[in-house]
């Protein structure tokens, strides 16, 4: 039994709780973890510290490791538990077994204040437990326990197993990982998603079913009243947004009108500008017909996550958001409502990331169509665009593990390299693309090619900055970039990044809540929460030396210049809509982001942007 | 000078262009079921128009009102003539717009979103127009 009232006096009046919960599921061991001073003055918080404690774990093998010999992590940052909007976040991380180099994924809810207020700044978890476990953190104490019972059990049956009625906040793996499926999420309360990069899996095979947390002490901050001031200026300016309202009234999902007049919705697998049928699912769409309920996170007036109730349903279930209707919806060419309701529900009781699952089953469907996988592979099942019953049975079967699911939850690469056409498969570094055209935003096409964690829409506010929903002043960036151009976006994408890794990376901010905020605002919390005195600078410095550090563990497990690029069908133009003939210059871009970021032309970071960020001492031993 | 040298060439160009979407049997569906009134105030030069989706005529899905009205908008779209003559043409980024002033919106959030779909054809539409009227030179 470990003393679950230890604070850390230093760290916990910087804004943290100055302590990290380490679990050994091999030795079913218990212990603090003191993470060194330095590490939240440089990384802050989130995946910044994941990558640091990654490094301190694995000095030498780093290389080899198989990535579910690794830890998991959980880290939250330093607004967490401020009750700023869109600061209750929650990063998970470790080397990701879906695409073999650095993995994380992030998501809001209350996780993170939760943790926070049980004294904790994040959890590591090592080793395997060859029984199913779960971990429940109370005031009562903390304890690994037997999860028999939750092993036939999908997500939400295995939330409410843990979370006594809501008292407990919950973390969950489903039976997806179980299965075999390498993009398996980790879902928190029914509602909030880590989905991507396959954490869930990772969880899944250290015997780690779920975690169970009730908070019971208030987290400290340096400037408490300051921090109310600024809460009270975000909630005013939230109020006042119309993208903020626009989230609110119809979700993520308020991005598909504009997305298409944009081309920025990707189409039949990526092969249409135009559908017709995109406007039936669109975010009005859904409010007229099933929506009955605005779903949020912890402090959060904006309220983007929908709760929806289907026609002669007895129970409500969250509703997808803009991703998964674009994954399942424009992808596969099914524009039906609660259709879409049913197959977001099915992903999420097993499990699974609804990008990578669409994706990949839209690729199925365009391979089928083209002749490359035939009805023997299938098992006889016909594969067509918008043939709603085939796609939700290869839904069940990738969730069951069974026939062509069992191919099709390893991913759409692998799926194109067993098939023998790898350039089909819409991935970065083996992670699909999410739902956003890098033909309409060319900078986001080069932040795609250069993310950390593979194709990433929200490791940096790039999307927000190039689409125009984000304006920030004081980086340096000009007021408006044209979407289908190169001019200025390596420096953009470059600053973006480096904003994203403290925005969004480091748990600081919800990247929907920070849309209609400045760098301001969030330098400004940040400063009141840790007692620092941050300026754009500072911020900018600690968002490069994290994306440096995860990549640098990329380079280290084989990542090189070659594969930052974009995949085929991203840079084929296409016949029809808004950006008909247009693809991005990704070789030019990536060579004015190369010299912007000091990189060596086998994609290594320099010695002397490694020295410049204070990263050399941590990668001494791989340069 | 903006792109218009007066409100009267406003009129009979982007005023007859929302006209012409009035009976348009792709745009029109879309405007009169939003079944709001819209009303357009632009700078530079200075002119309004109203669009009507309450109370359409017999043989259009929406009317259009040029100048002042007493008609109640549920949407009041605020932004110089010229911003608004790139916008149909395509060439405004709406969210950097809105974001950045360039484009004012007042009123409730659902009805604004709900003319999204109705916006798209106009890209189209609207450089034909141009062309219709003789005033290709105007297409950027």
């Amino acid at each position: 039994m470990i003393d679950i009232f230890l604070r850390k006096v230093e760290h916990n009046t910087l804004g943290y709780a100055g302590k990290v919960l380490s679990v050994d599921l091999s030795s079913k061991t218990l212990s603090h973890l003191f993470l060194p001073e330095e590490w939240y003055e440089e990384f802050l918080g989130g995946t910044g510290l994941a990558v640091c404690q990654l490094l301190k774990e694995h000095p030498a093998d780093l290389a080899e490791i198989n990535p579910v010999d690794g830890p998991l992590m959980f880290f939250t940052g330093p607004l967490a538990g401020t009750g700023i909007p869109g600061t209750d976040r929650l990063v998970a991380a470790g080397i990701s077994p879906y695409t073999s180099i650095w993995g994380e994924s992030s998501c809001g809810g209350r996780f993170a204040s939760t943790l926070k207020s049980c004294g904790f700044d994040g959890i590591v978890i090592r080793g395997r437990s060859t029984e199913s476990l779960y971990l429940e953190i109370s005031k009562d104490g903390i304890s690994l326990l037997p999860a028999a019972h939750l092993v036939d059990r999908d997500c939400y049956e295995r939330v409410d197993a843990l979370s006594s009625g809501g008292k407990f906040s919950t973390l969950v793996t489903g039976p997806a990982a179980s299965n075999g499926v390498l993009y398996s999420s980790i879902c928190h309360d029914k509602a909030h998603f880590c989905g991507r990069t396959g954490l869930g899996f990772l969880m899944a095979s250290k015997g780690l079913l779920g975690i169970a947390a009730r908070g019971w002490m208030e987290p400290v901050h340096r400037e408490p009243e300051r921090l109310a001031q600024i809460r009270a200026r975000i909630r005013e300016k939230l109020s006042h947004s119309l993208l903020a309202q626009a989230l609110g009234e119809f979700g993520t999902n308020s991005s598909m009108d504009i997305g298409l007049m944009l081309g920025d919705v990707p189409i039949r697998n990526w092969r249409m500008g135009e559908w017709a049928g995109a406007s039936n699912i669109n975010g009005p769409a859904f409010s007229e017909s099933v929506l009955v309920k605005r779903g949020t996170c912890r402090s959060c007036p904006v309220a983007c996550k929908r709760v929806v109730k289907l026609p002669g349903a007895e129970h409500t279930q969250p509703g997808p958001e803009y991703e998964t209707c674009a994954a399942f919806g424009t992808m596969c060419l099914v524009d039906d409502v609660e259709w879409l309701c049913t197959v977001n529900d099915i992903c999420n009781r097993y499990g699974m990331d609804t990008i990578s699952a669409g994706c990949t089953i839209a690729l199925a469907i365009d391979l089928f169509e083209r002749g490359v996988i035939k009805a023997e592979h299938t098992g006889g099942l016909a594969l067509a665009f918008g043939h709603k019953d085939s796609i939700l049975r290869l839904v069940h079967q990738i969730g069951r593990g069974e026939g062509l699911g069992r191919l099709l939850g390893r991913g759409s690469r692998t799926l194109a390299e067993e098939y023998g056409v790898p350039d089909e498969a819409v991935c970065v570094k083996r992670l699909e693309v999410p739902m956003h055209d890098p033909r309409a935003f060319h900078g986001m096409g080069l932040a795609y090619a250069t993310s950390v964690r593979g194709a990433c829409h929200v490791s940096g506010v790039t999307l927000a900055v190039e689409q125009g929903g984000s304006y920030y002043p004081g980086l340096s960036l000009r007021e408006v970039y044209e979407g289908p151009t190169a001019d200025g976006k390596p420096e953009m994408v470059a600053i973006t990044q480096d904003f994203g890794m403290v925005l969004g990376s480091a748990a600081i901010f919800c990247e929907l809540a920070a849309m209609p905020l400045d760098e301001t605002d969030i330098i400004d919390a940040l400063s009141a929460a840790t007692g620092r005195n941050l300026d754009v600078e500072d911020v900018l410095s600690i968002g490069r030396r994290i994306w440096l550090a995860k990549r640098m563990v990329g380079y280290i497990r084989g990542m090189r210049r070659q594969d930052d690029r974009l995949p085929v069908p991203c840079l084929t133009p296409l016949d029809d809509g808004p950006n008909a003939g247009n693809v991005p210059d990704i070789d030019g871009m990536l060579s004015e982001f190369y010299s912007i970021r000091g990189l060596l032309p086998d994609g290594r970071p320099s010695n002397d942007t490694l020295e410049s960020s204070g990263l050399m001492g941590l990668f001494a031993r791989y340069i | 000078m903006g792109i218009f040298s007066s409100d009267r060439e406003l009129y009979d160009i982007m005023g007859t262009f929302m006209q012409g979407a009035s009976t348009h049997p792709e745009m029109g569906p879309k405007i009169r079921d939003s079944h709001i009134v819209i009303r357009f105030e632009y700078s530079d030069p200075e002119a309004t128009i109203t669009v009507d989706a309450k109370n359409p005529d017999n043989d259009k899905y929406f009317r259009v009102l040029f100048g002042p009205s007493d008609l109640k908008a549920d949407v009041v779209m605020t932004m110089s003539a010229d911003i608004a003559h790139r916008f149909w043409l395509g060439k405004v980024n709406l969210t950097a717009a809105l974001t950045r002033g360039q484009m004012k919106a007042v009123g409730p959030i659902s009805q604004i979103m709900k003319l999204l779909p109705a916006i798209k054809p106009a890209y189209s539409i609207y450089p034909e127009h141009l062309k219709s009227l003789g005033r290709a030179d105007l297409i950027l």
